[in-house]
């Protein structure tokens, strides 16, 4: 079977004079792949055009090997959760998975077990028969992906779903989004603006920016892109200022900044490798006292504020 | 968390059944309408007022048999054209129909149902369907009530004719209510706001009122332009009542076809323009 779930070919959506997606190329392939990028890179474009939602202006986009556009029967194997809170707040959380279902052409007795089951994957089974206007945030996400897995989809969306919850919800969110990979098999792409929080969920990560896809791969292979980008190392300390001085005559130095009351600088290098072989010896040279030193590099972040150049 | 690996079994049900997505949407249309306060209020006082007296008093009043004449006839025993029954159809038909589009609009939550293997179509069908389960409680279920207590006190003994006027209420009731539904569902595909298209509804029966007294000083047929005119003439028609004969048949059913289809391709359109596919 094909591993590649989503495939795109200079895929370009845009309305009017506004872009959503650039000549976007991209491959998805099974388990978790976290979509990242800042607001309005067009991460929603891109589910929506998977989803069928919108036309592709140029381009292709095959979802599960298929064209998405106008292809109802293809939304049985996907689950789409949005990012917007879209639910009725009259409504009980059993009567928006009751229409959900009944979406899906499930029925009776049937219906009524699998809502049972996927509210008890979701943390929701005691919570079902209030209405969603008293919801938490935590709660009304929850209820949205259970709705977006009743009918056991084969590729899950979500976009942006951990978007203005508090730490604890995204704890638990984030759990649960890892839990249905691993332990229900859905392959799951998801969206979000925060590195971090997709770093926690998966090691496979599409970094998207201005409508393009930038990178994507393993952490590891994006990784690798840093090499071509400068790096950025913080050093804090006594006696910085000589440091901060000798660094600068280095020719992989490319700048030097002060922060905090000068006990800590952001060195910023062409080549990590000369770098960490020489900086050894001039601490030891100028008897520095050194209280950290760590590489921005090795968060995610940075390697995203270098792929979009911010 | 709440996951357990051994109780999940993977979902094997039909995924395809087409009339079941329609009656989901139908249903869960039914279920939020009929729970709201303000529908029950006006369901319960119009049943009263536009139904529960005619009903009763028909009943008292000794009658032969069942007459066009008892439906639609300009007097203070005519059923289907007085005031309150209108006045509470359109109190109704505000209240149903305002967010049926709208609130979708304003929710983005055609992705709610587009996201689903359903069509423009299926959607409309669906939200249709369900305003109009709850409208013919009030405009086509008691026009059968009626017909059928006045059949069952007639003091005469031709039947036939009694019945025929029933059917004849059963093509009505569905006219009414296929068309204040409609009708309702199109104005709510205009705004993102449910309370402009409550008002919006409610309002335009009694301008197009107005504007049709105005300029039918010019040529009769401007009458028409009113929905609630069309649908009285209609009914008179259908009951094989004389109409004025400075009135157009031909426009009157050119009109009454454009009532029933152009506020469901406009809805459509609408519906499709905006949210299902750019």
């Amino acid at each position: 079977m094909n591993n590649i779930k989503i495939k795109t070919v200079d895929l370009s959506k845009w309305y009017g004079k506004i872009i959503g997606l650039n000549s976007f190329n991209l491959e998805i392939s099974s388990g978790i792949t976290g979509l990242v990028g800042p607001n309005g890179s067009g991460k929603s474009t891109f589910f929506k055009l998977a989803i069928g939602s919108l036309k592709p202006k140029t381009g292709q986009i095959l979802v599960l090997d298929q064209n998405p556009w106008m292809n109802q029967k293809l939304l049985s194997n996907i689950g789409f959760c949005p990012d917007y809170d879209n639910l009725s707040d009259e409504a009980t959380g059993k009567e928006f998975l009751d229409l959900v279902g009944g979406l899906h052409g499930l029925k009776g007795t049937s219906l009524k077990t699998r809502i049972n089951e996927v509210s008890e994957i979701v943390g929701m089974k005691d919570e079902l028969y209030r209405k969603i206007g008293g919801y938490s945030k935590g709660m009304r996400q929850r209820i949205k992906i259970a709705g977006s897995i009743l009918h056991n989809p084969k590729l899950l969306l979500l976009d942006e779903p951990l978007s203005g919850a508090d730490p604890n919800v995204r704890k638990s969110l984030i759990n649960l989004i890892k839990s249905l990979n691993e332990n229900l098999g859905h392959d799951i792409i998801v969206s979000s603006h925060v590195l971090y929080e997709i770093e926690r969920m998966t090691s496979k990560i599409a970094l998207i920016y201005k409508g393009r896809a930038i990178a994507s791969g393993e952490i590891s292979d994006i990784r690798n892109l840093i090499d071509e980008h400068p790096h950025n190392i913080i050093i804090v300390g006594s006696k910085i200022e000589e440091l901060a001085k000798k660094l600068l005559e280095k020719k992989y130095t490319i700048s030097v900044g002060f922060q905090d009351d000068r006990k800590k600088i952001k060195v910023q290098v062409s080549k990590p490798d000369e770098f960490f072989d020489n900086i050894t010896e001039l601490i030891t040279e100028l008897n520095c006292e050194i209280e950290q030193m760590y590489s921005l590099d090795d968060n995610l972040e940075a390697v995203f504020n270098y792929l979009v150049e911010r | 968390m709440a996951i357990d690996r051994i109780k999940y079994r993977s979902w094997t049900g039909e995924k395809s059944s087409h009339f079941r997505r329609v009656f989901a949407i139908v249903k869960s249309i039914f279920i939020q309408k009929i729970k709201s306060k303000g529908i029950l209020i006006i369901l319960i006082i119009g049943f009263f007022l536009a139904h529960a007296f005619p009903i009763i008093f028909g009943a008292l009043i000794p009658h032969e048999e069942l007459t066009a004449e008892m439906m639609v006839a300009d007097n203070f025993f005519s059923y289907l054209k007085n005031g309150f029954l209108v006045l509470f159809t359109i109190l109704l038909v505000s209240l149903v129909c305002s967010d049926l589009i709208s609130q979708d609009l304003k929710d983005k939550s055609f992705v709610l149902y587009f996201s689903r293997p359903i069509k423009t179509l299926d959607y409309l069908s669906g939200k249709i369907g369900g305003a109009i389960v709850i409208i013919s409680i009030f405009t086509f279920f008691p026009f059968i009530i009626y017909c059928l207590v006045i059949i069952g006190t007639q003091t005469g003994n031709d039947y036939s004719g009694s019945l025929g006027i029933l059917g004849k209420t059963v093509i009505v009731g569905i006219l009414t209510t296929v068309f204040f539904v409609l009708y309702g569902t199109m104005i709510s595909s205009f705004t993102k706001k449910k309370t402009y298209a409550g008002i919006g509804i409610f309002m335009s029966f009694f301008v197009l009122i107005i504007i049709g007294n105005i300029f039918s000083t010019f040529d009769q047929n401007w009458i028409l332009i009113s929905p609630i005119n069309l649908l009285f003439y209609s009914y008179d028609i259908i009951y094989g009542i004389e109409i004025p004969l400075n009135l157009n048949l031909n426009i009157i059913g050119i009109l009454l076809s454009c009532i029933i289809f152009i506020p469901f391709v406009i809805t459509f359109l609408q519906t499709y323009k905006k949210e299902v596919g750019r």
